[in-house]
């Protein structure tokens, strides 16, 4: 294109070497170099991607294979995977709901496969086949502004169980998302259904309508204001109250009897570029450290009792959780009693 | 020389005796065809009778349709006045350090805007900076998500590109007709608002659309800072996640509305009402009436206001990039830049660099194929042609990423996954404006000048390399700069088409900051301007003076 004189001779050059430079990063993306010592794994997380990318570094230095990674959230990784099922981009989903999964396991989009080191894992935490498995759990609970408690209430005691927080007295100092659209608040609802029943679970949430403050799309959003102190108390996922009150918010967190639980899984996309890799993986996740990482900054419960409680955690074990919450059930349901929940007001 | 023949069936029989021209102009047609009109078909189609229902009948929608259309309205007067008032200072006043105000306005256009997004939640956000110190110091706490905090920083991100567009038209308008006002007794703001205002009113509704239809189809601040304030862009996000191509395809088509009515009143409006000359230099010798010192010392003011918030801006970005976590550890740390920067899992900065090179390329080369047989060689569907080169200009990036993954995600061509997809959108949204540029450079070169070459007894390839070409240099690297650093920023175009081995710097800095990774956002952000100004000082070193950069 340019033919100058003085500078014509270097700018061939320089895009000589450009054009080398581009095809060479173009054939290392694409793993010319290296063969297949070289391996590398394809990962759509659903995690923080800083949390996912500190496993997968411990991953790298183990067993050498390279990563590539993208985070997504939940309803995109889904539909995502789904779409790319006829020519799929990534090995492995780390993260999300197990709903999520279960998803894209009736679609068909996952493989199938049972790690050696989830024999520990309880049942109601995993597929049978395989298509996932459980890494952590994440309870509801019930997150208190102390602050604002002792403005209102005074000593009064904390409200230990859901039934307590329709006493007239918590008008509109509740925040709790909507069970329609957010997945947090309809594991809670769910969960009350299935131990309650569906019509005592339906009777329930009309006494509690009143008392809140508002219903936001986001499952976070009410701890973020009830630390704020826009209202008092708000019914999220605990490791979501516990990481804003270690960010110096006077929050306690009581998860109360029939809470349900969030099971956050892992699983393997079937037909992806490196099924191996992504087995190997799965057998990495469910070792003892990984577990730890992730635990450790999420303030999740490890699915798997060898793993510690992290600092600042809370066993749920210690509390009155619904222990045989069964989320499959919850799916199922999801769509009749969503509608149902709709009709209230 | 040969004697002109008219007519289609002539010009096709010229064509078919010029191989190589016949192929350029059938790769143009299948190209622009395949990439720009196919999509545009596929949208509306999939847009079924079911998604407008669906759009019209739920209040979410038009809420978000008239939030969009409020917000970007507000940002676009925002931004366009700061951009005047900018402007008008570097160029009317005699205020100093002009060189530095000029520096400034250039740096935000290093940035993708999702960085003024960024910077702005570490200044303004929950536990932003200055939010902590009002509220440690005053108890006075400061919640600017949502529309507010949407306002300032679009007109922050959208205020350069309104201030160069003005600049160009307060440089155009000749001193005379001021003295000349002056002299007929007109002072002070009269002068300036009879003569100076009105002279650029073409170019600042101009620039208010352009900073609006940016603004419409902005994606990633929005999503950052909107908050609860929903706006179309991240609706159609939303639905394409959903699964819902018609829904997406709707808000799509309501999203190109507007931005073509804009492009139309451009064309034809704006086109016939300019004041403007061609032949607009200032004459030598006048000096324009500048303001008084009164004047100065405000408009001084103003452009250090804002300068100040820009360099509060990038300067929290690089604290964040090199420290711990800026606000609760200060050490100084290499560790964000090497981890998502230098790290072979962490391409994102190279990716950028690298589709953005070659797309770059790609778009001036095609643009110059283009601009050569639309002026030069006859061919029936000339128009046609020239339409879908340019039409790519009037679609927002938002829409011109959807329709390509509704498009090639399904059907008879998949590209869904590769780099392909990522490098056409960038390429569809540069390449008309180097079209543009290269139309009108190719007219100036006077074929008299050509024919005398082939009658010196060039051939025609000679004739091009040896006489178009060298005259097109400055033009064509003047767009390659540009569709550069463009590419380089671009989010809403590609954040549909982003593969997990073809992660760019913007989608990273755009997710880093979503989820509140925010060092590793702010190392991604230098990373990236680090590239695009290493690149430019390269393209500066070959060029020299041919290429304006850094010239202040």
């Amino acid at each position: 294109m340019v033919r100058n004189k003085r500078n014509s001779g270097s700018v061939i050059i320089l895009s000589v070497i450009v054009i080398v430079l581009v095809a060479g990063f173009f054939m290392y993306k694409s793993g010319v170099f290296g063969g297949k010592e070289k391996q590398k794994i394809t990962v759509y997380s659903i995690f923080q991607e800083e949390e996912a990318r500190k496993i997968l570094d411990k991953f790298k230095a183990e067993t050498g294979i390279d990563y590539d990674i993208l985070r997504l959230p939940s309803g995109e990784a889904v539909s995502r995977i789904q779409n790319e099922m006829s020519n799929p981009q990534a090995d492995f989903l780390m993260g999300g709901p197990a709903d999520s999964h279960q998803v894209l396991k009736e679609a068909g989009s996952l493989e199938a496969y049972v790690s050696p080191n989830a024999s520990d894992i309880a049942d109601n935490m995993k597929d049978k086949e395989g298509h996932w498995t459980g890494f952590y759990l994440n309870p509801v609970a019930i997150g208190i502004n102390e602050n604002r408690w002792k403005e209102k209430y005074g000593d009064a005691p904390y409200p230990q169980s859901f039934k307590e927080l329709t006493d007239p007295k918590f008008k509109g100092e509740i925040g709790m998302s909507d069970p329609a659209t957010s997945g947090t608040a309809y594991t809670a609802v769910a969960s009350l259904a299935q131990v309650w029943g569906d019509d005592e679970m339906l009777n329930y949430m009309k006494e509690l309508l009143p008392n809140l403050k508002e219903r936001p799309k986001s499952g976070i959003e009410p701890i973020q204001k009830a630390a704020k102190g826009e209202y008092t108390i708000g019914i999220t996922f605990l490791g979501d109250q516990l990481k804003i009150k270690y960010q110096g918010n006077p929050i306690t967190s009581i998860v109360p009897e029939a809470a349900g639980y969030e099971v956050g899984a892992l699983s393997i996309v079937k037909n992806g570029p490196n099924t191996e890799a992504a087995k190997k993986l799965m057998d990495y996740m469910l070792t003892k450290e990984p577990g730890e990482i992730y635990t450790q900054s999420a303030y999740a419960v490890s699915v798997k009792d060898s793993v510690p409680i992290p600092e600042g955690g809370i066993d749920i074990k210690s509390t009155n959780y619904n222990s045989s919450y069964d989320l499959l059930k919850a799916a199922a349901q999801r769509k009749e009693l969503q509608s149902a929940l709709k009709d209230l007001k | 020389m040969m004697k002109e023949k008219k007519g289609i069936g002539e010009s096709i029989k010229r064509l078919f005796k010029d191989p190589s021209s016949l192929v350029l102009v059938l790769t143009s047609f299948i190209f622009l065809g395949l990439f720009v009109i196919y999509p545009l078909i596929v949208v509306v189609f999939s847009s079924g009778f079911d998604s407008w229902g669906t759009f019209f009948s739920k209040p979410r929608y038009s809420k978000a349709l008239l939030n969009t259309i409020v917000s970007s309205s507000l940002s676009a007067i925002t931004a366009t006045t700061v951009g005047f008032i900018y402007a008008y200072a570097i160029n009317y006043s005699n205020i100093k350090g002009k060189k530095f105000f000029r520096f400034i306005a250039f740096i935000p256009l290093l940035a993708p805007s999702v960085m003024s997004g960024l910077a702005f939640l570490l200044l303004f956000g929950r536990g932003g900076m200055i939010s902590q110190w009002l509220y440690s110091n005053f108890n006075f706490e400061l919640d600017l998500y949502g529309l507010p905090g949407l306002w300032i920083v679009q007109t922050i991100s959208y205020f350069p590109l309104a201030y160069m567009t003005i600049t160009g038209v307060l440089r155009a308008i000749s001193p005379n007709l001021e003295i000349a006002a002056q002299n007929l007794g007109a002072r002070g703001f009269k002068l300036f608002r009879t003569i100076t205002l009105k002279l650029a009113l073409p170019g600042v509704i101009n620039a208010f659309l352009l900073v609006a239809i940016n603004c419409f189809a902005d994606f990633g601040n929005p999503k950052l800072i909107g908050g609860n304030y929903s706006l179309l862009a991240v609706e159609i996000y939303g639905e394409i996640i959903n699964n819902e191509p018609g829904l997406a395809s709707v808000m799509g088509i309501i999203l190109v509305i507007p931005a073509l009515l804009v492009f139309w009143l451009q064309n034809k409006v704006l086109s016939k009402g300019s004041y403007q000359t061609v032949s607009g230099k200032p004459v030598s010798g006048l000096k324009r009436i500048t303001t008084s010192k009164k004047t100065d010392a405000m408009l001084f003011t103003f452009n250090s206001l804002i300068s100040l918030f820009i360099i509060m801006m990038f300067g929290i970005t690089i604290l964040f990039a090199f420290t711990k976590n800026f606000g609760r550890d200060n050490a100084f740390t290499l560790d964000h830049i090497r981890k998502v920067v230098f790290s072979s899992s962490s391409p994102a900065v190279m990716n950028s660099l690298v589709l953005s090179l070659v797309s770059a390329v790609l778009a001036v080369a095609f643009a110059l194929v283009l601009a050569y047989i639309i002026v030069r060689k006859p061919f029936p569907g000339k128009k046609l042609l020239d339409f879908s080169a340019v039409l790519p200009i009037a679609l927002p990036g938002t829409f011109v990423g959807l329709a390509l993954i509704v498009t090639f995600s399904k059907g008879p061509i998949i590209l869904q996954g590769s780099a392909a997809l990522i490098v056409i959108a960038m390429l569809l949204k540069q390449m008309p404006v180097g079209y543009r540029g290269l139309t009108a450079a190719f007219k100036q070169v006077d074929k008299s000048i050509e024919e005398a070459a082939t009658n010196l007894g060039a051939n025609s390839r000679k004739t091009l390399t040896t006489v178009v070409f060298p005259m097109l240099q400055k033009t064509v690297v003047a767009n390659f700069v540009y569709a550069f650093m463009k590419n380089m920023n671009t989010l809403s175009t590609i954040i549909f088409l982003i593969t997990p081995k073809w992660v760019v710097a913007a989608v990273s800095i755009f997710n880093y900051a979503e989820t509140g990774t925010y060092y590793w956002a702010a190392a991604v952000a230098v990373g990236l301007m680090g590239a695009t100004l290493g690149t430019l000082g390269i393209i500066k070193l070959i060029f020299r003076s041919k290429v304006k950069i850094f010239d202040f």
